[in-house]
């Protein structure tokens, strides 16, 4: 599903050179669940934005479904990332001014779909993720929780093979942690979707089948 | 949703920095259409004034001056041009293109005395002689198109006024057309017999008084008192109704070198007049323009840039979601459109309500909207806007997908 091949990502500052990915090789299997864990400033970010197809390596090939990813144009990138790649943010990134439906509607807008079928998909999202009677409400009338509800749905709204997740339960309370874990777990086991996550929290990174450390940005397979 | 409602919706709660940027291009394109609108309604005003003060334009002997030929003092042979002048302007229109004369109007005047007082009888060509005239093929006496569109139409002068400025359709020979003043002291009226220089008349329309020097003139046809006179075929003058716009324009320059051996003269005050008001008007004009284009210009660039900014994480999902470049650039210019509108539509309406409440006071004349102008001010106003976005449009669709995962 997802390979890197002697990834290396340095970052050049006025001064001096950051490592960011030190001659990353690793493969996650398709279906797998990888939890990806190391102190701040590691490089896990670095791995999850360049495994999203968002950041070019400074060196190595990145394979997403045995294609090159970094070889591809700009607008392939794009279409990429809309139809395989699913993003979950730390900070749950959901658009202010639109509904927990528009935020939902926005990516199924992305991926072409009329109005109608946007709406119809979306309150069927928001139904799984249990919010289907807050539909109407703006990301502020939400608790942080139901944010990381409708970011979820919004996440699956073009069903992408792969999902990367970055700190899902980083601004959670330990309860609805677990929800979203529980929910990323059944997504794994019961639809086969391959996670990549990255967090700080081992009680997180235990539900993950991989744990992969991250050091200096040097990945090391964990368990 | 579509890309148009994320957009709105996102304009829509902005509504302070909305209003701001909005504020600078109305009040820009108000400018604008206002002066312009002003401008426009002053030059056609002036127009009317000039034309009203019947012909404005003379073609005159070498020796003779304007007062020589108020004074119906070009009595003496020396005062005369050859009538075949009449036919080289007329050719002239036809061939070379003298755009701007609007009514021609040949005259010989000879003194005569009538129970002790003096009068004029003054020769004029009637309208069938000009068409009888080859070189004729229409226009001479229609509007030019160079002209205020809005001019008084002819019918609605009366006859006195429409006789200096129109040719009379018909005159016989023998058919003559009496001055209020001399009319009242003969005791004339339409269809009255009467003899002057030797030969009788009939009083076919006894003018109206207009309190000119034609109130003591009798009007014949040209070539009848050409005969009376025994000057042969020549004439005192030309009178010409030149539109205001073609005499700014050089029409006067080109009578000049059409016939080098007489005298053009013009109202040429009132013609500067007109020149340097609207010239002063078109030029505030450009002052505007260039205000609006920096000011709004600015303004809209400062609100996208300002926009593009604070929007970088929003634009870094929805780009991680999958937005190609092009689609954020489109949100971005879908922006700049409905600003340019909104912009537009209000500074066209204020701007034409300013003309038409402050025009009166400032330039003393009656002012209407103009349509025309109005969807010129949207246009202009969509045009900067764009322009103005195009730039910041661009760093938004550069923007790095990363700054969706990173804290901001």
């Amino acid at each position: 599903m997802l390979r890197f091949e002697q990834v290396n990502k340095i970052y050049k500052t006025r001064r001096d050179k950051v490592t960011g990915l030190n001659n990353v090789n690793i493969h996650i299997a398709q279906g797998d669940f990888a939890a990806l864990v190391g102190p701040s400033g590691s490089g896990k970010t670095t791995f999850l934005v360049t495994a999203g197809a968002m950041m070019r390596p400074t060196s190595g090939k990145v394979y997403l479904g045995g294609r090159d990813v970094f070889a591809m144009k700009p607008n392939e990138l794009a279409e990429l990332r809309l139809r395989s790649i699913g993003f979950i943010f730390q900070t749950f990134n959901l658009i202010t001014y639109l509904t927990a439906r528009q935020n939902v509607m926005a990516a199924l807008m992305l991926a072409g779909k009329s109005p109608a079928e946007q709406e119809d998909a979306a309150d069927k999202l928001l139904q799984k993720v249990g919010l289907a009677d807050r539909a109407d409400h703006k990301p502020f009338e939400l608790s942080v929780g139901q944010q990381q509800r409708v970011a979820l749905a919004r996440m699956l709204a073009n069903d992408p093979p792969l999902i990367l997740a970055d700190e899902p339960t980083g601004n959670l309370d330990p309860q609805t942690s677990a929800d979203v874990m529980d929910f990323l777990t059944a997504l794994n086991k019961e639809q086969g979707k391959t996670i990549v996550m990255v967090t700080h929290s081992m009680e997180a990174a235990k539900r993950a089948k991989r744990i992969i450390t991250c050091n200096n940005g040097i990945i090391e397979e964990a368990r | 949703m579509t890309l148009y409602t994320i957009a709105l919706l996102e304009l829509s709660e902005r509504r302070h920095q909305l209003t701001t940027s909005l504020l600078a291009v109305t009040l820009g394109i108000a400018a604008i259409v206002s002066v312009q609108t002003i401008a426009m309604r002053s030059a056609i005003e002036v127009a009317h004034q000039v034309d009203a003060l019947g012909a404005n334009i003379m073609i005159l002997p070498k020796s003779a001056t304007i007062d020589d030929y108020y004074k119906a003092d070009l009595s003496t042979d020396q005062f005369t041009i050859p009538e075949a002048y009449v036919d080289k302007i007329l050719f002239a229109k036809d061939e070379a293109g003298l755009e701007g004369v609007d009514n021609l109007s040949p005259k010989l005047s000879v003194p005569m005395e009538i129970e002790g007082r003096k009068f004029t009888l003054t020769g004029i060509l009637p309208k069938n002689e000009f068409m009888a005239k080859a070189a004729w093929s229409g226009g001479v006496f229609d509007t030019p198109t160079a002209c205020a569109s809005d001019r008084k139409s002819i019918v609605e002068f009366n006859v006195a006024e429409r006789l200096r400025r129109k040719p009379i359709d018909t005159l016989a020979p023998d058919q003559c057309l009496v001055g209020a003043e001399l009319g009242e002291m003969m005791k004339l009226s339409k269809g009255s017999k009467t003899t002057m220089l030797g030969k009788a008349f009939t009083v076919i329309e006894v003018l109206p008084k207009t309190g000119t020097v034609d109130d003591g003139r009798v009007f014949a046809h040209l070539h009848t008192v050409q005969e009376l006179s025994k000057k042969g075929r020549v004439i005192n003058a030309i009178e010409i109704v030149g539109c205001c716009n073609a005499i700014a324009g050089g029409l006067v320059d080109k009578l000049n070198k059409l016939l080098p051996d007489a005298k053009v003269v013009t109202i040429s005050q009132i013609v500067a007049t007109q020149r340097t008001t609207n010239q002063l008007m078109h030029n505030l004009t450009y002052v505007f323009l260039i205000v609006i284009i920096l000011v709004g210009g600015a303004s809209i660039a400062n609100y996208m840039y300002a926009n593009v900014y604070e929007r970088r994480r929003e634009i870094g999902t929805l780009m991680a979601l999958g937005a190609k470049a092009s689609l954020i650039s489109k949100l971005f210019l879908f922006k700049a459109l409905v600003l340019g509108l909104g912009g537009g539509i209000l500074g066209s309406l204020v701007g034409t309500a300013m003309a038409v409440i402050l025009g009166p006071k400032i330039a003393h004349i009656p002012v209407m909207p103009i349509p025309k102008l109005m969807v010129l001010g949207i246009l202009l106003s969509l045009v900067i806007s764009l322009l103005a976005s195009l730039f910041p449009a661009r760093r938004a669709a550069k923007t790095d997908p990363c700054v969706a995962i990173q804290e901001i």
